[in-house]
């Protein structure tokens, strides 16, 4: 059994959502299963009449445990760049979606990747998936909103060993671009075609992803819409609402705090919206009027940055509020102790195991909760101690 | 906590006449009780609940400045209340009197180890002081509640209540023949045939009452006493304020087995609870059936309790009117008919129905009946026939479906739905006719489908339920309500979905991060939020974290009695969580009887289950508890939404990581008692507290 992964990570419930650990494991046997993190299911083995459950992790090297980007704590990435732009392309557009679009179109056509893993909307089921763009028009008619869930990193396989692509850009949140960064922080060789043939992770300012369901309560049930009227999703540009564009062109908006109540419980606890260990960044806070911000993280970032710039798809503009970036980002860092409650219960779990981590662990649940353990003695002494 | 904001906490032990007094060395008990920081009074009373000793009491907190108070005697949920009402011209804010139940642990000791008893009995006391000091008050929160009513159905009933409340000079908006956009683009209308509405509830006009034809609701919004709705309508938009919301849509039309294209009801077509209000009207006016065809039908993958319903009434009216007039030709035209059981009370209907001369002819689906103006062709499956049946009535026996708008509605106002989409009351034997939220009422189908009588019965108790709530022009908070700290909130929603009554929502702020709000009127104060939050930044007023971590404290520290005697056992060796309405109840009822259960389980008391937090929990066990009790109410009966489920859940998550941590999950339990299951209650314990035994 994947031990860490099942203790620290599913049963705390702070599961990213991204995927990587089932493109990552080696027998094929983690999958989606009606719950928000993926679960095992072994195939059964025949043994003569005899059926057994295959015992598939105790002899495997764990390659989900490696790629987890909910089992580390990364430092950020250093900004290299911050800017704004706004692109000039076929479609004059602000929007993030739109500025990732004219990165990326022209980084396709120079050869600079071959594919993009990223999310899309299937227009049938309004529900979002994850998608394998190998063309520049595949590119731009398929970028969803953001803003919802699918497990993109799934497609990590099917880019890598079916279609053979050796330049993939992959756009997602922020954990994705963490557990892109956990993956090529590995040494483990059995990884390497992956690393080898990632190029670029490109995030997008994140508060949250949504559990899809909300477009079937909020926009079918709850306003009586039906889905065969709605002809796509999508998301305004500052990502306060998501707006569903009907057939006959009027729009319906359902606001960001309705759909809030769909985060995942994953994003709870990251504290990461400046997609931290992302290569290139794209939002909108802080950014100039009729513009994203931009923030580049790494030289890859930056050639991409550089190549859109100069085929005229991408118009930069000057002047980010950087204290309005800074003060947000500091915002989403009140995250932290959530992860901290999650460290404080696997601590307690392991103490009650094994007796020596006791005091350690009753010393750290009173530091979080903020409370002595005989509240007489220690209040004095707390007033009166002059800290010598 | 400095001295000057030390609660000032007063104890007083009950000797409850020679009861306590004679098995309990008291002065000893009070002597200890003097020295738990945070009390400045400890008396030993003989009736606390005797008028002279709530007299004293009120005394004593004025000569002592009090502001906390705990009765040591018995049951809380007996004499809570009343000490509450004594107290209340008192300085001391009645949420902050608790009473620890020190009596029946004594009536139930078997043990007959006094020093047990004594310190169990300490402990308690210990306990709710803990609880004492570190508890925050809530207080309570008042608003208005708008004069004005929305009344959202097209059914005589509607219009009756809307004439009533009008009356009443409460501002009614009708909202009438409320359409839906259907999926396959058509509309709706459901209103009834003029001739079917009965007396006294003809449609009015009236200046008080503004009627609403074939709107829409665009958004509603707001809270209980206030509600914000938008109603799109032929004529515009228009808004409204709300002070409640009366819910009386009608049921759906179930599919029928003809094809729709080809023939549509008319005139000479009724379902089957019209044709009841037709047979009410006929009985006036005289009767002028020749042949009557009920066509029953069930919607496909239907099979509930309401296609059982259908089955009953079809064959009822049948019966029925041929009852009227022998002469009558009934035929009932079915494809499945469900009669239940054999030998049953379907099968005899059946039977009867047969033996007063109702033909039943069968038919597939593949060879549906063929309907024209006078004529009904079919083909009996039973023989290949193909009959030709006239009819002057064509009765409907279709199953019926909730009205899709109830869907929308469960939506708006956070209504919950039974599996077919219905809106339910959440505790029926509770309060009947009441639904989640103070100031909504739903009438007839939309909640069951009922007979025409029930529906009266039922637009009567929300016509004088509505006049009651909008006269009493404002409302009150019953519970403790949770509080949110906005500068920990991070926006991330979890709490909303953790809430049974909806009574989070989340805001828009100056940040990147939206904020969580919580309605006063909604929180029912079960803490489920509480647990949920992943940064704590909810809180809860009475049951707050440090109260109950307090009490675990104190449950688990004997100060003096290690000392004294090494080689005993710790006093506690097991923690039960008791939900006041089920476990705390049952534990009363069996120290009432004299049931006997272990003297080193102590409880802690939760407005609901659904508070206990797994940290509490894993606190517990890491000071040395050996196991871990949990008694919630059984499944259903929970009084805050279903807060007994989120624990059950919340249980099974715990032992996994017990599991998996290779700690026994067996020394957490969770169980679900009735209040009134004293037995069952003390033999779960005592088994629990010996299975407990062998992690000592």
């Amino acid at each position: 059994m994947s031990e860490r992964l099942s203790k620290e990570v599913w049963t705390q419930n702070i599961c990213s959502g991204c995927g990587l650990c089932i493109a990552a494991c080696s027998k094929q046997i983690l999958g989606w299963n009606g719950e928000s993190h993926p679960t095992l299911n072994p195939p059964n083995k025949h043994v003569g009449y005899t059926e057994l459950p295959l015992d598939a992790c105790s002899f495997c090297q764990r390659f989900c445990e490696e790629v987890c980007p909910r089992l580390e704590t990364f430092t950020p990435y250093d900004p290299l760049l911050i800017t704004a732009g706004r692109a000039r392309g076929p479609i004059m557009t602000s929007a993030p979606n739109g500025v990732i679009q004219s990165i990326l179109a022209p980084a396709r056509s120079n050869g600079l990747i071959d594919g993009v893993i990223m999310l899309d909307l299937d227009p049938w089921e309004l529900k979002p998936i994850g998608k394998i763009a190998s063309y520049v028009e595949e590119i731009v008619a398929c970028l969803g909103p953001q803003a919802l869930w699918a497990p993109v990193l799934e497609l990590l396989n099917e880019a890598v060993y079916q279609r053979h692509m050796q330049d993939l850009a992959i756009l997602g949140p922020p954990c994705v671009a963490q557990a892109i960064r956990k993956l090529k922080r590995s040494n483990n060789t059995r990884l390497r075609p992956y690393i080898d043939s990632i190029r670029i992770t490109i995030s997008t300012f994140c508060t949250g992803i949504y559990f899809p369901e909300f477009v079937d309560e909020i926009l079918i049930k709850q306003n009586g819409i039906s889905p065969d009227k709605v002809m796509r999703l999508e998301e305004s540009p500052d990502r306060n609402h998501i707006g569903a564009v009907l057939w006959d062109g009027s729009q319906h908006l359902i606001s960001r705090q309705e759909a809030e109540q769909y985060t995942r419980p994953g994003c709870a606890v990251c504290d990461d919206l400046l997609g931290e260990s992302a290569d290139l960044i794209v939002g909108k806070i802080g950014a100039p009027p009729d513009s994203s911000t931009i923030i580049v993280r790494s030289r890859i970032g930056e050639t991409f940055l550089h190549n859109a710039v100069r085929v005229n798809l991408l118009e930069i503009v000057k002047g980010v509020d950087e204290k309005l970036l800074e003060q947000a980002a500091k915002e989403k860092r009140k995250r932290d102790p959530g992860m901290e409650r999650k460290e404080l219960r696997i601590l307690m779990l392991d103490a009650l195991a094994d007796p020596v981590k006791r005091n350690e662990a009753i010393q750290q649940f009173i530091r979080v909760y903020r409370t002595p353990v005989r509240s007489g003695p220690d209040e004095i002494a707390q007033s009166d101690c002059t800290g010598c | 906590m400095t001295s000057a904001d030390m609660p000032r906490i007063g104890v007083v032990v009950c000797e409850c006449g020679q009861k306590i007094a004679s098995k309990l060395d008291l002065p000893q008990l009070c002597q200890q009780t003097r020295t738990l920081p945070g009390v400045v009074f400890v008396e030993q009373e003989a009736y606390p609940c005797s008028k002279d000793g709530q007299i004293r009491i009120n005394q004593a907190i004025r000569e002592h400045n009090l502001d906390r108070l705990l009765v040591a005697g018995c049951s809380p949920r007996l004499v809570g209340e009343m000490f509450r009402s004594a107290v209340s011209n008192s300085e001391l804010d009645p949420d902050f009197l608790k009473v620890v139940n020190i009596r029946e642990g004594i009536i139930a000791d078997r043990s007959g180890d006094s020093a047990l008893v004594q310190r169990a009995a300490q402990q308690s006391i210990r306990m709710g002081v803990a609880h004492l000091r570190a508890s925050v008050a809530g207080g309570s929160h008042n608003a208005g509640v708008q004069r004005s009513v929305l009344i959202i159905g097209e059914a005589a009933s509607a219009a009756y209540m809307a004439k009533i409340l009008a009356q009443r000079e409460i501002q009614v908006i009708w909202l009438d023949s409320v359409s839906v956009e259907s999926s396959n683009g058509g509309k709706s209308n459901k209103a009834l045939p003029d001739k079917l509405i009965p007396p006294g509830a003809e449609i009015i006009e009236d200046s008080s009452i503004q009627r609403i034809e074939h709107g829409q609701i665009q958004r509603l919004q707001g809270r209980p006493g206030d509600y914000h709705v938008e109603i799109a309508h032929s004529a515009g938009n228009d808004e409204f304020n709300v002070g409640a919301i009366v819910i009386d849509i009608r049921n759906d039309d179930g599919d029928l087995p003809v094809d729709s294209t080809s023939w549509r009801p008319g005139a000479k077509t009724l379902h089957a609870y019209e044709f009841d209000l037709q047979n009410k009207h006929n009985e006036a006016v005289g009767w002028d059936y020749k042949n009557v065809v009920f066509l029953h039908h069930h919607s496909d993958g239907q099979s509930n309790s309401l296609t059982m319903l259908n089955d009953y009434t079809c064959l009822d009216q049948a019966i029925r009117t041929i009852e009227i007039d022998p002469d009558i030709n009934v035929t009932v035209l079915y494809e499945d008919l469900h009669i239940g059981v054999k030998g049953g009370l379907g099968e005899a209907r059946y039977h009867d129905a047969r033996s007063l001369g109702v033909r039943f002819v069968p038919y597939t689906p593949e060879n549906p009946p063929n309907i024209q103006d006078d004529l009904i062709t079919i083909q009996d499956s039973q023989n290949g026939e193909m009959l030709q049946i006239p009819y002057d009535q064509l009765v409907l026996s279709v199953d019926s479906e909730p009205d899709r708008l109830s869907d929308s509605l469960a939506r708006w106002l956070h209504i919950p739905q039974d599996d077919e989409g219905r809106l339910i009351e959440p505790r029926i034997r509770l309060r009947p006719g009441m639904h989640v939220h103070p100031g909504v009422f739903i009438v007839g189908d939309a909640h069951l489908p009922v007979d025409e009588h029930s529906e009266w019965l039922q637009a009567y108790m929300a016509t004088s339920r509505v006049a009651r709530y909008l006269d009493s022009e404002e409302i009150t908070t019953q519970a403790p309500v949770v509080q949110i700290d906005p500068d920990r909130c991070t926006g991330c929603g979890q709490c909303l979905l953790s809430c049974s009554f909806h009574a989070i929502h989340l805001r828009e702020r100056e940040s990147s991060l939206s904020l969580a709000e919580v309605d006063p009127f909604r929180c029912t104060g079960c803490g489920n939020c509480v647990v949920e939050c992943p940064v704590k930044a909810i809180s809860m007023p009475i049951w707050n974290d440090q109260s109950i971590i307090a009490q675990i404290d104190a449950a688990v520290d004997s100060p003096g009695q290690e000392s004294q005697h090494p080689q005993e056992s710790p006093s506690t060796n097991v923690l039960a969580f008791l939900c006041e309405w089920s476990g705390l109840a049952a534990a009363e009822v069996a120290g009432a009887r004299g049931l006997s259960y272990p003297n080193r389980i102590r409880n802690i008391p939760l407005l609901c289950s659904a508070r206990i937090d797994p940290d509490h929990i894993l606190y517990a066990l890491l000071r040395g508890v050996d196991g871990v009790f949990i008694g919630a109410c059984s499944p259903g009966e929970c009084h805050h939404g279903c807060g007994n489920r989120f624990t059950a859940e919340r249980t099974e998550k715990i032992k996994a990581w017990l599991q998996d941590n290779g700690i026994s999950p067996s020394r957490l339990r969770y169980a679900t008692f009735d209040p009134d299951e004293g037995q069952r209650l003390a033999d779960a314990l005592t088994a629990f507290e010996s299975d407990m035994r062998q992690f000592a």
